[in-house]
């Protein structure tokens, strides 16, 4: 059993568990969290709640300045109330803008002592401070802080993690306010609607825009025949005089953007006087009208934070929809004037006051009274301006010709109905044809007046609702579909896979979704700007709807995540063919400027089942799935199942139960002979760790030792080795006089391990070892990852008198340059070249150039993994003389291995001396 | 200017006169000082007005909070289940106490913490440093929302203490009280404000056995799954039994001695008790349930190392020279736990304490911040030092 692990203290499993916290934990709380749709500041709460416990920091805030316009917290938690609503220093050179404009994360260990932490942290005794931007579709909206009150710091690990949540919070920020905009947007069309007045519209529209598009101060123009100011509407902060309003009205009627009635927004100079009419801070323009601007809707912050790009599609419908009410408006002042005209006109007349009333109400809408056989008696000159019937024409022929087909036999139905019951009221809406191909959606109104002398008709009422529709639909495509790519979004994506798993009635179905992200996206958005990000973003939307099928619904969630929705034959391995096509698609370099860009992808896939999964968890699972795609090397695709979400609580079960083994003696050192291939004499060994596990039997090391190396129990592992080995040592030596050689495997991390080589100094002496007969092998991958680290350790063992091999050569990239740089005196053929010797002309090479080179550096070459004498021929053809493998001897427990010490004295061997010797015990 | 505090019990039947006699002896134990805080634990087997009017018949207009519980610990003595009233009664002394409570909490427990931890600032008014004592109903849910409230307004330099009320573990109605009134399902605060920092400690004593597991699904009061299994099938292995073994009615019994452990990112465990596992083989929690994608581990203590832990929490009040009263919050599953030795723990944390006297009471959940936002544990004996 292992000397020196007896006893040995075994590490708290709680030192490991932070691994396990760190992995898995801290991902799937949040994902779980910022799956959740619900309102932003709930939203907020759980998910700053949830970081300050997971992160263990006192203070967490979140700013969002790109969104607010304010360097105010959007939300906090640990900030005394006293405390939540200051502003954090905006100055350029303030942490908050910097950690915007840097766009990495910015770790204050010392909080007590740096003046640049803000004096909100400070009164709370913050120990340390870590700034995250917090970025989301485009550049860096706002920042989050994490502060400690307790000495430990942020180590590199949280600081990673946080930074990859920071930017799913911004896109869950964004996403929420996208909701909670369009909400508000509906809410102000129903506000604005029924008002009559313009300027009661323009009150209403300016007072609720600088919250929709976060805002200090907004004002509203409205614009003459000659583009002069007729009016202004200002809300919020004091707002600009008119003489700098009109020079900067002026200023962007100049602007090709404005003329062409589109958005334009800017982020003015600090100082204003410079002669440009354009204010401090950043001011969004919109202009609205119908073929020309009649009016400009404007916003300004007086921070200098640019609008959020994602805002101005909503605040482009908001326009459209206050130009319109400021229309509808403008109309009902000139149908009022005209009315009022038109009544004195008419008093003196004879006609009825009840067609009076329907003409009064008639002038901006269409009325058509038809009578009961169908004849249209009356049409009002606006509605046989649309139908342009002649003097004399066939009215009624027309007014039907120019209904939509489709709605002209309900709506011949509905007269029919109306027909039987006097005074009743109905309300529909139908298509009306204007000019040759110009449809038009109406609101109608049909009431009963056949029995009312005076119309002796149903009164029909159109109301042209072309422009709400419209904005109805832009609604629509805000809230339905991403702007950018015109994807379907969030909102709709859920909402389908909501409904894909419906339970159904005949029975369960799978449902799988794709999930992804682009690998490197970020790097392309801060190196080449936001534009080329969102040229590839629209790429690989393009391309997206190339692999899809049709029946596959594709959405960007936000930002770079982009997942697809897979109903029609669900099962792994389409999910799989699909993901594998979009990989392969999304790979393909994009044009940006002149040069071709290639990002990535990394793709997790979850499958679920109808009335067993909710959405949430399947889009969560699948999200799961890419993070670990993700860590396991990017363009991958990787599936989700339960084992992943707990993949890092089970690596450390596997870790708790070596540590166990450690103290329980349970692991051992095993021996393999290194024979001399002239004669298969054995001369050496390489010591060989084998667990002897209760109830699985032998394990051998592939099963254990990456769990070793990957918590670090490896280095516990190594050192329990090298004693046993010098032990054993010692009693050969003792007993038969015999030094054997031995091989001693050491992992990278064992050469950072600064106590390790006193160690076996102590142990040279306990044992009475001879360095010159220990060579210590370190794998060849391991020298080129860490080479600065290795060389002083080889050097130090090298100093001591121990031998150095190097393991596994010529498979790593670079085999020449180290044979100088380090002090080699072994080299061990890997076991690939070694496989294939007798029959690969090229491997034959490759040995011949190592024994070569071994040759004029003076090295000894061991072959490894010799099991046929094919190869042990081959070997010897090419002037190799050392060899170990299967073929001589497998890692023999140690008494086996006594047996065998007899042959390392003995003249002459036959040609299975090893395996006639181990046969006769 | 140290604070000064003195200490009654009322043992009898008559709430008024029980009130009455324990605050009597705690006010003659003030000396010459006049009582400005009254600090009241009992069981809500009184008739609580009656007590709460015994009690103010003797420290008249002085601010008064307490709550029902299952036991309280009287410098070295432990009133039992039923036993009693317990009365601290305290100086001013160096500090300004500002108490505010409310009622029917449930549904609002967030906005009430910060009501009520608002309201009792003002009244303390500002100053350097503060302590709160909160004390709210068991049975109203998630308290973790409570003390998040109260958490949003003093921030991380103000420690906050205290616990759920209880009535000796039946579950049906618990109080809390507030100068003569007792508030069932409610929430009291008390804001003390002072000129120097204060001492709080928590202390478990509970340690790990098993592996760490990983809550997979989590709703309202129970974990349902655990590494993505029926929650009290994968309990009950780690417990080295058959799942399902267990049967409902003696869970407590068992489940009581094992608590669950939530993995904080220190290396500490915030202890969570799992109350009872349902016909479908969830874990019921008490109080706060570990979130989804949170990782726990099944704990085991012994009575010895329960009560090791009494000497560190009752020998804060030997770290500064000026403290005069120690005020603690046990669980009432540690009394369970401590069984016959349950007296031990009053004894020890007097003598750690000195000759600074000891007050407290039994909860159903404990109150008080480690790092970050969480707040809220089970099976946890926990401290103030005034």
């Amino acid at each position: 059993m292992l000397a020196g692990s007896r006893n040995r203290r075994v590490a708290p499993v709680a030192i490991a568990a932070q691994a396990a916290i760190r992995d898995a934990t801290r991902l799937t709380r949040l994902l779980t969290i910022l799956n959740d749709a619900g309102s932003l500041e709930t939203l907020l709460e759980r998910a700053l709640a949830t970081l300050s416990e997971l992160f263990a920091a006192e203070v967490v805030i979140l700013l969002d300045p790109a969104g607010t316009g304010s360097f105010a917290p959007l939300a906090s938690i640990g900030l005394p109330e006293d405390f939540a609503e200051l502003p954090f220093a905006d100055a350029a050179d303030a942490n908050v803008p910097r950690t915007m404009r840097d766009g990495g994360p910015l770790l204050i260990g010392d909080a007590l002592a740096d003046p640049t932490v803000e004096p909100q942290l400070r009164d709370l005794d913050v120990q340390s401070v870590l700034y995250l931007p917090v970025s989301a579709s485009h550049a860096a909206r706002g920042v989050l802080i994490l502060a400690r009150c307790h000495a430990t710091p942020f180590v590199f690990a949280d600081v990673g993690l946080l930074t990859a949540m920071a930017y799913r919070i911004g896109l869950a920020v964004e996403q929420a306010q996208r909701r909670a905009q369009l909400e508000r947007i509906v809410h102000s069309e129903r506000a604005m609607g029924p008002d009559v007045e313009e300027a009661g519209v323009a009150r209403r529209a300016v007072a609720t825009f600088p919250d929709l598009v976060g805002a200090d101060a907004a004002t509203l123009v409205r614009l003459g025949e000659h583009d002069e100011v007729v009016f202004r509407t200002d809300a919020g902060a004091p707002s600009l005089d008119d003489r700098r309003l009109g020079d900067l009205v002026d200023h962007l009627l100049g602007r090709p953007e404005i003329h062409e009635l589109a958005p334009f927004d800017t982020v003015g100079p600090p100082d204003a006087d410079g002669g440009t009419p354009i204010p401090p801070g950043a001011l969004l323009a919109l202009p609205f009208g119908r073929s020309h601007p009649e009016g400009l809707l404007l916003a300004f912050r007086s921070a200098p934070t640019r609008f959020d790009p994602d805002v101005v599609p909503i605040a482009v419908v908001y326009a459209g929809q206050t130009g319109a009410a400021l229309e509808n408006a403008g109309l009902y002042r000139a149908v009022n004037n005209e009315l009022a005209d038109r009544r004195r006109a008419e008093q003196a007349a004879t006609a009825s006051e009840a067609r009076l009333g329907a003409l009064i109400r008639s002038v901006h809408d269409l009325i058509v009274v038809i009578a009961a056989n169908g004849d249209v008696r009356f049409a009002n000159p606006a509605a046989t301006r649309v139908w342009t019937v002649a003097e004399g024409g066939d009215a009624a022929s027309e007014f039907r010709r120019r209904i939509r087909p489709d709605d002209l036999g309900r709506l011949n139905q509905l007269i029919a109905g109306l027909s039987a019951t006097p005074g009743e009221t109905r309300p529909s809406s139908v298509g009306i044809l204007h000019g040759v191909a110009d449809w038009h959606d109406y609101d109608v109104t049909l009431t009963n007046l056949l029995h009312d002398p005076a119309v002796a008709g149903i009164v029909a009422t159109f109301h042209d609702v072309t422009e709400r529709r419209i904005h109805e639909r832009q609604l629509e495509n805000l809230a339905f579909r991403d702007p950018l790519t015109g994807l379907a979004n969030r909102v709709h994506f859920q909402e389908s896979l909501r409904r894909a798993l419906v339970p159904r009635a005949t029975g369960p179905e799978s449902v799988a979704v794709i999930f992804f992200d682009l690998d490197d996206f970020k790097v392309v958005n801060d190196s080449l700007g936001h534009e080329a990000g969102d040229v590839i973003l629209k790429t690989v939307a393009d391309r997206m709807r190339a692999v899809l099928r049709r029946e596959d619904l594709g959405a960007r969630l936000g930002g770079d995540e982009f997942t697809v929705l897979v109903e029609h034959e669900a099962t792994v391995e389409t999910a799989h063919r699909i993901a594998t096509r979009l990989l392969g698609a999304i790979r393909g370099p994009v044009r940006i400027g002149d040069r071709d860009v290639v990002v990535g992808g990394s793709f997790g896939i979850a499958l679920g089942e109808t009335g067993v999964e909710t959405a949430d968890e399947l889009l969560r699972k699948a999200d799961v799935a890419m993070y670990h795609a993700k860590a396991s090397g990017r363009n991958t695709c990787k599936v989700f199942e339960n084992g992943l979400a707990t993949a890092a609580v089970r690596r450390l079960e596997a870790e708790t139960n070596l540590r166990t083994a450690l103290a329980r003696d349970e692991l051992d050192v095993f021996f393999q002979p290194i024979v001399s291939l002239a004669d298969r004499r054995p001369f050496a060994a390489e010591a060989l760790v084998r667990w002897h596990h209760p109830e699985r039997g032998l394990v051998l090391p592939g099963d254990f030792l990456p769990v070793a190396e990957a918590t670090g129990l490896i280095a516990e592992l190594g050192r329990a080795v090298i004693e046993t080995a010098f032990r054993r040592s010692q009693v050969w030596r003792c007993t038969t006089g015999i030094d054997v050689p031995l091989g001693l495997n050491l992992s990278p991390r064992q050469l950072n391990d600064v106590g390790l080589i006193d160690r076996i100094s102590g142990w040279v002496a306990d044992y009475g070892i001879d360095p010159r007969k220990i060579t210590f092998e370190i794998t060849e991958n391991a020298l080129i990852r860490d080479a600065d680290s290795a060389v002083g350790g080889l050097r130090r063992l090298r100093d001591l008198g121990f031998r150095i091999a190097i393991d596994d050569f010529a498979t790593g990239y670079s085999s020449l340059g180290y044979l100088k740089t380090f002090p080699v005196d072994v080299i061990k053929v890997d076991r690939s070249f070694v496989a294939d010797v007798a029959d690969d002309r090229r491997d034959r090479a490759i040995v011949r150039g190592v024994l070569s080179l071994a040759a004029d550096f003076g090295l000894t070459v061991i072959a490894e993994g010799v099991e046929r004498e094919a190869q042990a021929d081959a070997l010897i053809a090419l002037g190799c003389t050392a060899a170990q493998g299967f073929l001589f001897a497998p890692a023999l427990p140690p008494d086996e291995f006594t047996a065998l010490l007899p042959l390392f004295t003995e003249p002459r061997m036959s040609r299975d001396v090893v395996g006639e010797t181990l046969a006769r015990r | 200017m140290k604070v000064q505090a003195g200490t009654g019990a009322g043992t009898g039947i008559d709430a008024f006169e029980s009130g009455r006699e324990a605050a009597a002896h705690a006010v003659a134990e003030l000396g010459d000082a006049a009582p400005a805080l009254v600090l009241v634990f009992t069981t809500p087997r009184y008739d609580l007005p009656a007590l709460l009017a015994g009690i103010r018949s003797v420290t008249g207009e002085a601010r008064l909070i307490g709550a029902t519980g299952s036991g309280e610990i009287m410098r070295d003595t432990y009133l039992g289940h039923g036993a009693g009233v317990g009365v601290m009664v305290l100086s001013a002394g160096p500090y300004h106490y500002g108490v505010a409570s409310s009622d029917a909490i449930k549904g609002r427990l967030g906005e009430v913490g910060q009501t009520i931890a608002r309201a009792a600032r003002d009244e303390a008014g500002r100053s350097p440093h503060a302590a709160v004592v909160l004390l709210a109903d068991c049975l109203a849910g998630d308290l973790q929302q409570l003390f998040h409230g109260a958490y949003r307004i003093t921030g991380p330099r103000i420690p906050i203490v205290g616990g759920a009320a209880g009535d000796e573990m039946k579950f049906i109605r618990t109080f809390v009280f507030r100068d003569g009134e007792a508030i069932e399902g409610g929430a009291v605060a008390l804001w003390i404000a002072g000129d120097e920092p204060f001492e709080v400690i928590t202390r478990h004593g509970w340690e790990p056995i098993g592996v760490p597991l990983l809550v997979t699904r989590a709703e309202g009061v129970d974990i349902m799954e655990l590494d993505g299994r029926p929650a009290a099938a994968v309990y009950e292995e780690q417990l080295g039994i058959a799942p399902g073994s267990l049967p409902a009615d003696a869970f407590w019994g068992t489940s009581v001695h094992h608590p669950l452990g939530l993995m904080q990112t220190d290396g500490t465990y915030v202890i969570r008790a799992a109350r009872a596992k349902s016909p479908n083989g969830w874990l019921r929690i008490q109080g706060c349930v570990p979130p989804e994608g949170s990782a726990v581990q099944v704990m085991a203590s012994t009575t010895d190392k329960l009560l090791d832990v009494t000497d560190e929490v009752g020998g804060i009040v030997g770290r500064r020279a000026d403290l005069g009263a120690l005020l603690t919050f046990s669980c009432a599953a540690r009394g369970m736990l401590l069984g016959a030795r349950i007296g031990e723990e009053s004894v020890r944390l007097q003598q750690a304490a000195g000759d600074v006297p000891s007050f407290g009471i039994y909860c159903c959940g404990e109150f008080a911040r480690t790092v970050g936002v969480l707040g809220t544990h089970n099976c946890t004996l926990t401290a103030l030092a005034l």
